[in-house]
Order: C-alpha cells, then sequence, then structure tokens
C-alpha cells in the first residue's frame, strides 16, 4: 500500500469517525466496511471457537458508535483506536467465558510466536520504531509479549504454557514493557 | 480527583501496560477496569500503550464477517422511539421514574458496575452525587437526557431527533447568567464526553442546561445565536 493511499484511507476513516460522532449512520456502515475484516481477524484470534468473535465484532461496533466522539485523531490512529476496541472487547468475552479447552490445547506447544515483518519498505514510521525496539528485547521477553499480544493469553496461561513460575513471567513481560517504552519514547 | 488514592506513577503506568496488553487477570484486572472509568490519566496511559502496541495490528490477517453481524449492528442501536406513542406517554408524564432515565441512558452510567470490587479504605472524599437534567420542547417532546458525574466529569448525553436547521449545541449557564458552549452534539445518539476544566464547577444543582441550534462552523461558539429550543435545571438524581 502507498504511503499516500495509507494517508488519504486513514483521513477518511477520521472523518467518518467524526461523522459517526455525529450521529451519522451512513458513516458508520462506512467504517464497517472499511475494517471490519480487520477487526474480525483480531476477534478471530482470540476467540476461534463458534460464533463468539461474531458476537464480540457486533459489540466492538455497537462501542464505536457510542464512543465515536473519544476518538481523537491527533493521539491515535483510526484503526489501531477502532482494532483495540475489538480486541479489548475479546478479551472481555474470553475473561468472562473462559477458554475452551480445544482452544487451550490446541495451544499445546506455545512456540516463540516473532511479530510480522514491521521494518519493510512501506512500514510507517510507527511501525519501524517498534519492529526496531521488539529486537532489542530478550526472545524470552519478545516472544510472550508477542502471543500475548494475539492470542489474549493471561500471566497464568503464559507461565503455564512456558513452565515458569507466575513471578518469572511478569518479570519477562514487565521488564519487556519497560525496554520497549524506553526504547519507543526515546526514538520519539 | 482525588491525589492520595492514585498509586505511585511507575505502578500506574506499569499497570496501564499489561492491561493494554491484555495479561491482567482477576483482582488486577478489576483494579484496571476500575481505574479506566474513574481516572483520566490511567485511562490515557493504557491510550499511551495501545498506540505504542499498535502497529502489531498488522500482523492480523482480514477476515471476512458474516452479514448478520452488521445486521446486529443496526439492530442495537438506539432506537428512533421518539415518534413511538408509548414513549411520548411516558416522557409527558409528570412523574418521569429513575427507570426510564437509566433506561434511556443504557443504563451504564447511574450505578456503579457490580462486578467492581469495594474501594480501598484510603479514599477519604465521599463520592458526590450525580446530577441530571431532561430536556424537552415546547410540546414536551424529549429532546435531550444529560447525566453529569463530578467524580469523573463524565458527562453523558442521550439526544433525541430535534426537528429545525443547524446543529445542536449545548450551553450550561451558571450563577453570572452567562451561556457558556459545551459543544455540538450528536442527534439520535448517547454519548460521553468530560467537559473542559472550567467548565465543570458550573455542572451543579441548579445551573441550566440549554440547547439551541447552531451552524456547524466556528463550533464551540462563543454565544448562542438564537433563542434556545429547550432548557432545564442541573438536579441532583
Amino acid at each position: 500500500m502507498a504511503t499516500t493511499d495509507t494517508a488519504t484511507a486513514r483521513a477518511a476513516l477520521s472523518d467518518d469517525l467524526a461523522r459517526v460522532a455525529a450521529g451519522d449512520r451512513g458513516a458508520l456502515k462506512r467504517v464497517y466496511d472499511a475494517t471490519s475484516a480487520k477487526l474480525f481477524g483480531v476477534c478471530r484470534r482470540i476467540l476461534p471457537d463458534g460464533t463468539a468473535a461474531e458476537d464480540a465484532l457486533q459489540d466492538a461496533y455497537i462501542k464505536v458508535w457510542k464512543n465515536a466522539a473519544r476518538f481523537d485523531a491527533n493521539r491515535a490512529s483510526p484503526i489501531t483506536w477502532l482494532c483495540a476496541i475489538a480486541r479489548n472487547t475479546a478479551l472481555d468475552a474470553l475473561r468472562a467465558g473462559g477458554r475452551s479447552g480445544a482452544a487451550y490445547d490446541a495451544l499445546a506447544e506455545l512456540a516463540l510466536i516473532e511479530p510480522p515483518p514491521l521494518l519493510s519498505d512501506d512500514a510507517g514510521p510507527e511501525a519501524q520504531s517498534l519492529g526496531r525496539c521488539l529486537d532489542q528485547l530478550e526472545a524470552n521477553q519478545r516472544g510472550v509479549i508477542v502471543a500475548a499480544f494475539y492470542e489474549g493469553f493471561s500471566y497464568s496461561e503464559l507461565a503455564t504454557k512456558r513452565n515458569v513460575p507466575l513471578g518469572t513471567m511478569k518479570s519477562w513481560i514487565r521488564r519487556g514493557l519497560a525496554s520497549l517504552k524506553g526504547c519507543l519514547d526515546d526514538v520519539r | 480527583m482525588s491525589d492520595d488514592r492514585t498509586p505511585h506513577p511507575l505502578a500506574h503506568d506499569t499497570l496501564a501496560g499489561e492491561f493494554a496488553l491484555g495479561v491482567t487477570e482477576g483482582e488486577e484486572r478489576a483494579e484496571a477496569l476500575r481505574l479506566m472509568a474513574s481516572d483520566r490519566r490511567f485511562a490515557e496511559a493504557v491510550e499511551r500503550w495501545q498506540v505504542r502496541l499498535g502497529p502489531l495490528y498488522a500482523g492480523i490477517v482480514p477476515v471476512d464477517p458474516p452479514g448478520r453481524v452488521w445486521t446486529g449492528v443496526t439492530r442495537a442501536l438506539p432506537a428512533n422511539d421518539v415518534g413511538s406513542p408509548a414513549a411520548l406517554r411516558a416522557w409527558r408524564g409528570a412523574a418521569v421514574g429513575l427507570g426510564l432515565i437509566a433506561a434511556s441512558l443504557g443504563g451504564v452510567l447511574l450505578v456503579r458496575p457490580v462486578s467492581q470490587p469495594s474501594p480501598p479504605a484510603t479514599i477519604v472524599t465521599a463520592p458526590r452525587p450525580t446530577l441530571i437534567a431532561q430536556l424537552a420542547d415546547a410540546d414536551g417532546l424529549p429532546l435531550m437526557v444529560a447525566s453529569y458525574d463530578p467524580d469523573t466529569a463524565l458527562l453523558r448525553i442521550r439526544t433525541e431527533a430535534a426537528a429545525g436547521k443547524g446543529e445542536p449545541e449545548l450551553w450550561v449557564i451558571g450563577a453570572d447568567a452567562t451561556p457558556r458552549s459545551l459543544g455540538l452534539l450528536p442527534r439520535n445518539a448517547v454519548g460521553d464526553r468530560t467537559p473542559d476544566p472550567a467548565l465543570r464547577p458550573l455542572l451543579v444543582a441548579g445551573s441550566t442546561l440549554a440547547l439551541t441550534l447552531e451552524p456547524r462552523d466556528g463550533a464551540p461558539h462563543v454565544s448562542p445565536s438564537t433563542a434556545p429550543i429547550a432548557t432545564a435545571r442541573l438536579t441532583l438524581l
């Protein structure tokens, strides 16, 4: 995707969110058409079984309708804001419903999930910074942070899967997050 | 917002990062959810973490959802029930019950969620009561219900359709009788906003909320251009 297309798409999405905040249902449909596949992908990673992901997706767009006035284009990109709503909604459902046995067993071997290539040519500056800063983490820290992000693992699930004490897992993640913050905030 | 119950900033930001990442569970997660609702600095810290991690969403493969998801969204949007006879009768009644107000505001703001843990013993300030105002036009048709929580500075507004040209703009009028804008409002929607700190002292029982229809350009305006289409006093819930 060329940078100009991304910037144009981002501006259009921000404009539509402002219209959603003003009660424009047509704008919500445009936001949905532009973003629902991505948000559904987010929900499905966290809720892979049955129709839970669809329910979470529906709840997410209702939250978008109700909270669009809170979106501030100066603080976040619209797609990040939208994806975060979807992920938080899915996480709420996961924590409330519990992870099904089948999904849990299917992840029996928690491989170190490597993040996507964030350093590709057309990745924006934020992506390149995050890619560089993730590379600077210890492999343990990077792996569990990325796994937690995509799969919605809790501390105790991660500790069990990696067969380490809970305190060790907390230390990996807290140190990893602190390093990321130091690295990213320096870049800015 | 009392500072004496704010956790140490470093611990605060660590919890914000863990919550944004999604690893929190049990009591820590409950604490984070409570802070999200009550502590704007915590919510902003969580948002900064979401922005830091945001590029990771590039790794999510899009999947087309089934069509019924959108159908479900449209059905769940706040209904255009202004014209329904039952709703009008309920509004025109002299006594508008707490239940109706709660229902019209989505039942969310007026009671604290059951799942929240009780506040820690170190809180010394009592929670301040919620204020409400219901604005109706000359015919008694409901135009707006507002609820304001002074502890969180959260103003929740539900607007119905407002006939007429222009955008609804909300004003607060305090003891000095000067209308000050709280911003434009969407029609037919429920929305939250946090008023400018300079305006919050005006949001007290006895102050008047007023609705006018204004041009979109130049909002929020310095003063209203027309007489209000509805006014109501803020009262204790």
